[in-house]
């Protein structure tokens, strides 16, 4: 809670910040910013506090998320390097000024008690990214992503909101927890089962599956994730995604567990669907962004496993998956930044797999880092992804999970291909890339994250046995 | 005499809806539009949520609708100048699917509708509510206590919006 | 720090210092570095060899894991086993490494090579000593990487990078059932630990029990893949693309057989398994008879040996089947020596021929070569089992083990030892006896190898030579050294084979004494009585065709499993891509010929495709769902 308050006034700040004329000072102010929400957030630690008349709950679950996600804002913000490359275009003063406000409803996302508090921190953070997606307002393809992305998410949206109407309608509350023990009472058999609360349940998880993207929902993501800006597209690849299923896991294991039985098919198909799509399709995928895209639905694909397992292990899977992603996959967009930059066709970057040959040469550093992220994000041992995928694998193992157990493993065999073309480039294929330079911060970031992924992959119960 | 006003403007509301999605005109559509939003606020009124049906007519008659129609009218239409008519017009495609969809989607959530038993939801959840005094009142009062949060977060929401769309807005200099 | 720890973190330092100051380091100390590195392993393992009391001891490192009762810790075990893998892994990995430094002098990628080799001493050191199954396959994993990358080391090479894939994609394969394998041993005993399991097998465990027959027929799949079993093996006689040294440590000494020592390591789930004991004992031999029947017609040198090394570590899974644990462990040991050997030697070879592998193009090499000669000789007597070399004592054992179980198996297995002593001789004959069959310049280019290539030559030739003596059974006035040092890893099974009675054990040993002598013997005829010489590729034909071409079997892969995949991956990308979106806008394209290119780069359809998919999609879902209701609805 007082994190969201912090971080909406710092968000005014950075407007204001951006009247000086001095560019230079808003990226340390933002990160400093995070820094201290993170430390507001770290500080209700071990508190268990409900806001506002049940508006939010802040308990050690809540702290962790808001953790994966600060941590994961700090990051982008670190390899953003000030907006200050294209000084005629860019608004950096707006840019993290959005950034931190959506990063507020990400918060709310994971606080939220009240079904209200959820939609308005989902649309927080929906807007914002519909406005940072479409930021490069003079690509053509920035702004067709951007209002591809408006359409489809209004449409979600809505579709949530039924779904909130609809269980308030068969509940009559708006609590997580009420909600939850209607459910439960209704599946004693001591009220009338309506068909009312089923469909509700169904329209609010769609909702939040869009968001996640999961398949079948998972259209927009490509599009909006190639046309995006890339370092946004790192925003919402990862504190977006975590958000989202925070939520979801919130609402599936608190208010519909109940109804285990109505929904764990529906996730079951889903998720094996999501896995199978994303996977396959990834590998014909040439350009480096529109794999990442992929390559992120078919992680919604293994965090939905887990979510469907609904073990007692699964919130501390889903921390763990999280961050174990979200720090590569900050990594792998960090490395693409600097490399597509540095080689453009046609006057814009060059997204694909080949702008990467021969970049072990001469950017040692950005090699080993751009490997060591895609490792992870196979899930080779010894880095942080494998332990992520097996403390999912073993959770969906417990419930008995094993079509989704069969194609999640086929699959991650699958992923493997398509994660070792960047190294392949990398390392074994020739190509001219001078030596890249890169500012001290960003080189701090990319030599953090690495080092990070490894020590994860190390020694796991690091942070596991925190969350 | 209750019921024939409600079925008048439940025609109303269904009849302008389909003109909507059958026009090729989007100006057309706008103003049929226009009578949808009426006819739901009508009928939101007649539901007994009174503010909520004046929020509607405010918030949707008021704005968005004149937005749309700021829209259609400043939109340069170049093809259209010789007829000396500023038109937009639309096509409407994949009618046979959309329609399947639309009905069979139409008819689940009916279904539903029709099963839920909304009095016995009622009377199970809500308990009395009087039926003649005001909603305006006990919202007002609810929106500054209880959800003052929302309320207040809310905000957060519409500055971006705000500063998202000048953004967007803005010519680059 | 104990000197456990020590030993695998030598070679990780060294892999450290190479791989981090992979421009820094100068070429020469590079390979010192990693020499010294592989050394000094080599060395904590030969003074914790001295001290072994016969006592298993436990090295914890650090906690590592935990997932509700469930505790994984990286910890490393010591026991007769890992002791005798550490000594092969590190014994033969530092001569390796010696010798690297002389063929690979000439390489620009020197300083990235040697920190490859001491990423995989590493990895293959934790395979053996992790002390669970989770730490085994960290190792195994990452000994697949190494591979991985050590086969498309020279990646200049398309088809080398293509080799390297396809070793990398049947190893995940196998890793697959590995993985399966030890979630079953986890959710079935709670615990990865080895001591844990066998504990536990000790008591309570049926001996019928289906389920250890899944988890041994998982680990098993592992096993096939890392160790090149059938269906699995194709990728072993490509990985030869890798520098010659590698094709030596990786691909003979020390990574393919991790399945043979995984099993041994799991004996006592083994032999609760008799179901999977058949699988694994036939697998085995169907692979030793399909590979050494694929290595008489091979020409290129490497290539032989690979077929050979598949062939090998077919009879290897057979011994296991057998339950001849510990003779297959011999046979591995034995192995180890003579097939670096032969590879050490083929590269010295080829290193001679600048880098011709073609042994039609070869000949006479025995005058220019004599080192080289005289120990590539020894080895292919060791390898042909004939007496006194040392795999004659450890193939023997393994046969006389076969005969005890099936005296079926054992004539098959003798066909396939007949035809292995075959072809060795044959590429001996060819290689380095009669003309010289190369170029003027390459017989001008002719030289015997420096010394830190020989040196390890020599040192294997003695290995290969004597190290039968090991383990000399009782029937030759020996008392099984080997056999009685492991006989503690095999408390937990139920029945370790017992040999067969002596006087047939003479009978068997001397025939197979006899037809791998024959068998050479018409080798000799054949290649230096008639001096013939293989055809060139496109003169071959009939049976021989289809032998020369493996069978076609990669053929066979590639069409049943590769190009249905594709195929599939192409039909996703066509229909969700193409067909579902390509089709809409072809049906109402007439429609939208009239807009703009603008509005069409907006509105090409695929919007609205999306949304419909999503709303047909939420529309099943609900109606699925709601199936019983709506069904109660209707009636």
């Amino acid at each position: 809670m007082n994190s969201i308050i912090a971080l909406s006034l710092f968000g005014i700040a950075n407007l204001f910040l951006g009247f000086l004329n001095n560019r230079k000072i808003l990226m340390p102010a933002t990160l400093a910013f995070i820094l201290f929400a993170l430390g507001l957030n770290l500080a209700d630690w071990n508190t268990e506090v409900l806001w506002f008349n049940n508006m939010l709950r802040t308990n050690n679950l809540s702290v962790n998320f808001t953790t994966v996600i600060l941590v994961a804002t700090l990051l982008v913000v670190a390899i953003s390097r000030g907006f200050g490359d294209d000084e005629e275009h860019s608004h950096p003063a707006e840019y993290y000024a959005i950034m931190l406000f959506s990063v507020v409803g990400a918060i709310m996302m994971v606080t939220f008690e009240n079904l209200l508090m959820l939609f308005i921190g989902l649309e927080i953070l929906s807007v914002s990214m519909y406005v940072l997606t479409g930021s490069d307002k003079r690509n053509l393809r920035s702004n067709e992503a951007a209002l591809k992305y408006f359409l489809m998410g209004a449409f979600a949206t809505g579709i949530l909101l039924f779904g909130v109407a609809l269980v308030y309608g068969a509940t009559g509350s708006f609590s997580i927890y009420g909600i939850g023990n209607f459910v439960t009472e209704n599946r004693m058999g001591q009220s009338e089962i309506t068909p009312m609360l089923y469909v509700g349940i169904l329209l609010i998880i769609i909702g939040l599956l869009f968001k996640v993207s999961a398949a079948p929902f998972h259209f927009w993501t490509p599009d909006v994730y190639e046309g995006a800006p890339t370092i946004f597209t790192a925003f919402m690849s990862t504190v977006v995604k975590t958000a989202g299923f925070a939520a979801l896991y919130r609402l599936l294991s608190v208010s519909f567990v109940g109804e285990y039985g109505k929904w764990v098919y529906l996730l079951y198909f889903l998720c094996a669907a999501t896995l199978i799509i994303a996977n396959i399709t990834a590998v014909y995928q040439q350009s480096f962004k529109r794999m990442m895209a992929f390559s992120s639905i078919s992680h919604a694909g293994y965090l939905l496993m887990t979510v469907t397992s609904n073990q007692a292990t699964t919130q501390s899977s889903i921390l763990f998956y999280s961050l174990a992603y979200s720090i590569a996959t900050v990594t792998a967009f960090a490395v693409m930044i600097l490399v597509s930059e540095n080689k453009t066709s046609n006057g814009k970057p060059d997204e694909s797999f080949d702008a990467f040959k021969g970049l072990a040469k001469n950017n040692p550093l950005l090699a080993f880092a751009l490997a060591v992220s895609m490792l992870s994000l196979a899930g080779i041992p010894l880095t942080a992804g494998f332990w992520g995928k097996f403390f999912i694998f073993s959770d969906a193992f417990k419930r008995g999970l094993i079509l989704d157990l069969i194609v999640a493993v086929l699959m991650s065999a699958v992923g493997v291909y398509y994660y070792f073309k960047p190294i392949i480039a990398s390392y074994m294929k020739e190509g001219n890339i001078q030596e890249i330079t890169i500012k001290p911060i960003y080189k701090l970031t990319l030599i953090i994250t690495t080092i990070l992924t490894i020590l994860l992959g190390l020694m796991p119960d690091l942070v596991k046995s925190i969350f | 005499m209750l019921n024939i006003i409600l079925i008048a403007f439940c025609i109303l509301t269904v009849g302008s809806a389909l003109w909507v999605l059958w026009t090729k005109n989007v100006l057309h559509a706008a103003f049929a539009l226009l009578l949808t939003f009426l006819g739901v606020a009508a009928l939101y009124v007649m539901a007994g949520a009174d503010f909520l049906g004046i929020t509607q007519i405010l918030v949707y008659v008021g704005g968005i609708l004149v937005l749309l129609i700021f829209g259609i009218m400043l939109t340069n239409q170049a093809g259209n100048k010789e007829g000396g008519k500023n038109m937009i017009l639309t096509e409407n495609l994949n009618r046979f699917w959309g329609i399947l969809i639309a009905g069979g989607f139409f008819g689940l959530l009916f279904y539903t509708f029709t099963q839920a038993g909304f009095q016995e939801v009622e009377q199970q959840h809500f308990g009395e509510i009087s039926n003649h005094s005001s909603t305006i009142q006990i919202t007002g009062i609810q929106l500054m206590t209880d959800y003052v949060l929302p309320f207040e977060i809310v905000g957060v929401l519409l500055m971006i919006a705000l500063v998202g769309a000048s953004f967007l807005a803005s010519k680059n200099e | 720090m104990s000197l456990i720890t020590l030993i695998p973190l030598f070679p990780l330092i060294g892999f450290l210092i190479n791989g981090i100051g992979f421009n820094i380091v100068p070429k020469n100390l590079a390979g010192i570095i990693s020499t010294a590195a592989a050394l000094a392993s080599f060395c904590c393992a030969v003074v914790l060899f001295m001290n072994f009391s016969g006592e298993v001891q436990i090295a914890k490192v650090f906690d590592w894991i935990t997932v509700g009762k469930l505790n994984i810790s990286m910890s490393f075990q010591i026991d007769q086993l890992s002791l005798l893998m550490l000594l092969i892994i590190t014994g033969v990995g530092s001569l390796i490494h010696i010798y690297s430094m002389g063929y690979m002098s000439h390489d620009a990628g020197y300083g990235k090579f040697f920190s490859f080799l001491n990423l995989f001493l590493f990895f293959m050191l934790l395979l053996v000593m992790g002390s669970n199954y989770v730490v085994m396959f960290i190792g195994w994993e990452g000994v697949g990487l190494c591979s991985y990358l050590l086969i498309g080391f020279w990646n200049k090479n398309t088809n080398y990078g293509t080799a390297a894939r396809k070793a990398f994609i049947m190893n995940r394969i196998g890793d697959l059932g590995f993985l399966l394998g030890i979630f079953m041993i986890i959710s079935h005993f709670g615990s990865v630990e080895y001591l844990d399991v066998f504990e536990d097998l000790g008591h309570g465990t049926v001996a019928g029990d289906k389920t250890i027959m899944w988890i041994t027929l998982l680990l098993f799949i592992g096993a096939m893949g890392k160790s090149a079993q059938i269906p699995l093996y194709t990728w072993l006689p490509d990985a030869m693309a890798g520098p010659t040294p590698v094709s030596a440590l990786i691909h003979a000494a020390t990574m393919v057989t991790a399945g043979i020592y995984m099993v041994i390591r799991s004996n006592a789930l083994y032999s609760l398994a008799p179901e999977t004991l058949h699988i694994v004992g036939w697998v085995g031999l169907a692979t030793a008879l399909l590979a050494a029947s694929i290595g008489i017609f091979q020409n290129d040198i490497k290539k032989v040996l690979a077929y050979s090394t598949v062939s090998q570590l077919g009879y290897m899974f057979m011994g296991l089947g057998v339950m001849a644990y510990s003779s297959s462990f011999f046979h591995v040991m034995t192995h180890a020596f003579f097939k670096a050997l032969l590879f050490l030697g083929a590269g010295s070879v080829i290193h001679a021929m600048s880098d011709e592998q073609d042994i039609r193009k070869m000949g006479g090499l025995r005058k220019a070569l004599p080192i080289t000669f005289w120990t590539f000789l020894i080895a292919t007597i060791a390898i042909s089992g004939i007496p006194p070399f040392a795999g004659f004592f450890s193939k023997d054992e393994i046969l006389a083990h076969v005969y005890e179980h099936s005296p079926l198996m054992w004539g098959l297995a003798l066909a396939g030892s007949v035809m292995t002593s075959f072809y060795m001789f044959r590429l001996l004959f060819l290689t380095f006896f009669g003309e010289f069959r190369g170029t003027k310049e390459q017989e001008h280019h002719l030289h015997e190898s420096p010394l830190s290539m020989t040196l390890p030559l020599m040192i294997l030739a003695v290995l290969s030579a004597v190290g039968g003596f090991f383990n000399v059974p009782h029937l030759l006035g020996g008392d099984s050294k080997l056999a009685n040092f492991m006989a503690p890893l095999f408390a937990h099974s139920h029945a370790v084979a017992h040999a067969a009675d002596e006087s047939l054990e003479k009978t068997l040993m001397i025939i197979s004494v006899i037809a791998a002598i024959l068998s050479a013997g018409i080798a000799y005829y054949l290649f230096i009585g008639k001096k013939s010489v293989p055809v060139a590729d496109s003169k071959v034909a009939g049976l021989q065709k289809v032998i020369y071409n493996k069978y076609y079997i990669d053929e066979l892969y590639d069409t049943i499993f590769v190009k249905p995949i594709s195929a599939l991956s192409k039909f996703f990308y066509s229909v969700i891509d193409f067909l579902v979106i390509d089709l809409a806008i072809e049906g109402i394209g007439k429609l939208v010929k009239g807009l703009s290119s603008e509005a069409r780069l907006m509105q090409d359809g695929r919007t609205g495709v999306y949304l419909f998919v999503m709303v047909l999609s939420i529309a099943v879902i609900i109606v699925w769902t709601l199936k019983d209701f709506i069904l109660v609805g209707f009636k």
